[in-house]
């Protein structure tokens, strides 16, 4: 199950993103990423939200709260990203510092929060993984 | 994005072609999520976390094939370090699941 779902996230969260560069491809205006990713984000939403209607499930403010709360640190780091690349650095230093750091705080929050405890390879794979993330980065 | 989106000017006709992208990767997108909830409830945050960060050498090979992008050393090495890493996170998953089988306290 563990091995399914990492390779359900590697394929579906890769290919996400790939729409962009379909775009950029195709030789169309700048314009078009505003409703290609208002239909991206809405269509999202409904296979999310869809069958939790259909179910008859409910969200309580706890699911409401700390999906806010992300949110709104999803879109500071957006808009962080966006000011260090508008204030001149150079992108091969903010993506691999931004992904990277996000990285190390949930391996943190991991270990301070949720206690985790990493055997050699699991940790090795970590470090490789970190290393291999910034270097993509970079790229 | 839907702000910018209704403020486009009436000529801004935008193809089919782009929706259907849109909502496909957009399906792409909330099954990873899902997907990524599921994990951490069964192993670590920080591994289904890196895994969603590894996934950024998927649209890279992919426009390496699709488009003919330069396949860089830089690239190379970073691709041949994310199979490496997701062999030893795949195998300190093997051992996890050997000793929680041993001893499931250990599980808990």
């Amino acid at each position: 199950m563990w091995f399914l779902l990492m390779l359900v996230i590697l394929l579906t969260n890769g290919m996400s993103a790939f729409g962009l560069k379909m775009i950029a491809g195709w030789g169309l205006p700048e314009t078009v990423k505003y409703p290609y990713l208002t239909a991206w984000y809405a269509s999202g939403l409904a296979a999310i939200a869809l069958p939790m209607l259909l179910k008859g499930m409910r969200v309580g403010k706890t699911e409401l709260f700390w999906g806010g709360v992300t949110g709104a640190l999803s879109i500071g780091g957006q808009i962080a990203m966006a000011v260090a690349l508008s204030s001149g650095v150079p992108g091969h230093v903010v993506f691999p510092i931004a992904i990277g750091g996000s990285i190390f705080v949930v391996a943190l929050a991991g270990r301070l929060v949720f206690g985790e405890r990493m055997n050699p390879p699991t940790a090795l794979g970590l470090a490789l993984g970190f290393i291999a993330v910034v270097l993509l980065g970079m790229s | 994005m839907l702000v910018r989106t209704l403020l486009l000017k009436s000529g801004g006709h935008v193809l089919t072609k782009v929706y259907v992208i849109a909502v496909l990767f957009g399906i792409c997108a909330a099954v990873a999520s899902l997907a990524f909830q599921v994990s951490i409830s069964i192993g670590k945050v920080t591994v289904g976390w890196l895994m969603m960060n590894l996934s950024a050498g998927v649209p890279v090979v992919v426009s390496v094939w699709m488009y003919h992008e330069k396949l860089t050393i830089l690239k190379v090495v970073a691709f041949g370090l994310v199979l490496v890493s997701i062999f030893f996170l795949s195998w300190g998953q093997v051992i996890e699941k050997r000793a929680i089988a041993s001893n499931p306290a250990e599980g808990e």
